[in-house]
């Protein structure tokens, strides 16, 4: 669980937003691009990157501690034939994915003289079309939601989808099920450092 | 008084340098053009306009003309375009689709 700081927490009012990055691949393996969208309903600048906004979502996370692959399914949806284009001509697959969540104290803004506590936060410096700008917003938190590689991806006339796995699915050897006993290692660095070769000590 | 045009002209008119004038119609109406914005959008004057010193192209990139049957927009990459909507007096952004056409300027 994530404990949000009072970067944003001392301030009432909370606003929540997602960033999403796609790493995105020719068919012969080289590079192509990072693709980044947001669930926000404006464009969104961070790290001097632009997100483009989309109507995108994503499965429930359910943090625990069983051993097993996570994984999420991301839609995105009223595609258009850009993206379409893009999704048929590039590598998605067993490529990095990744999920931001940023909670912030939107900055107070004036419209028409009158001033509201907490604004739209969106700005056209730098732009003509509506952008927030992350960087300008010091009372926030950001962390990392989910981060793995695109599994499994579909596309239909309409809409995206993309399985994103926790990397721990590209372990190529079976990862052991037993638990392991404390009294196995002398000291927790002794345990975090130890060779698992097929479930027991190697 | 503003509208997708005059918008969109302005803006593109400050990084680019774009015609002041075509088949008589001069930067200085753009008030009239304003008024008149039907009956220019209905003769497809827009399109003739910007075809006049841009290319047509399939894919858009940052500051590519976009346009449809009655609007103009200025494209931000290749999945989206800004547009003026009057009716909000304020730019919104839209996605790229099929009805539109997307024009890049010469040499730009």
């Amino acid at each position: 669980m994530k404990t949000i700081t009072n970067n944003s927490r001392s301030s009432r009012q909370l606003a929540i937003l997602h960033l999403f990055e796609f790493d995105m691949y020719n068919f012969d393996g080289t590079f192509k691009e990072t693709l980044r969208f947001t669930d926000h309903d404006i464009f969104v600048d961070y790290n001097f990157n632009d997100y483009t906004p989309l109507a995108i979502s994503f499965d429930r996370l359910v943090e625990d501690f069983t051993m097993s692959v996570d994984s999420i399914n991301i839609t995105i949806d009223n595609v258009n034939g850009a993206l379409s284009s893009e999704a048929l001509a590039s590598e998605w697959r067993n490529n990095r994915a990744s999920i931001t969540r940023v909670s912030y104290t939107p900055a107070a803004e004036t419209i028409d003289s009158e001033t509201y506590d907490y604004g739209y936060g969106d700005n056209l410096a730098g732009t003509t079309y509506p952008e927030l700008d992350l960087d300008a917003i010091s009372n926030k938190d950001v962390w990392t939601l989910f981060g793995g590689v695109i599994d499994t991806f579909g596309a239909s006339e309409s809409a995206l989808n993309a399985t994103i796995t926790t990397e721990f699915n590209n372990w190529s050897r079976p990862f052991p099920t037993r638990t392991y006993n404390q009294n196995e290692f002398t000291t927790i660095v002794d345990a975090m450092t130890d060779i698992i070769y097929w479930g027991r000590q190697e | 008084m503003n509208n997708c045009f005059t918008t969109a002209y302005t803006y593109l008119n400050l990084h680019y340098a774009l015609p002041q004038s075509w088949k008589g119609w001069t930067v200085k109406d753009m008030e009239t053009f304003v008024k008149d914005e039907k009956k220019f959008l209905g003769r497809k004057d827009h399109i003739g306009f910007f075809r006049s010193f841009c290319s047509k192209v399939k894919e858009a990139k940052k500051d590519d003309i976009v346009l449809t049957r009655t609007s103009v927009g200025v494209a931000i990459n290749r999945f989206t375009y800004w547009v003026y909507n009057e009716d909000l007096e304020r730019v919104e952004h839209k996605m790229l689709d099929n009805n539109c056409l997307i024009m890049r300027i010469n040499n730009g």
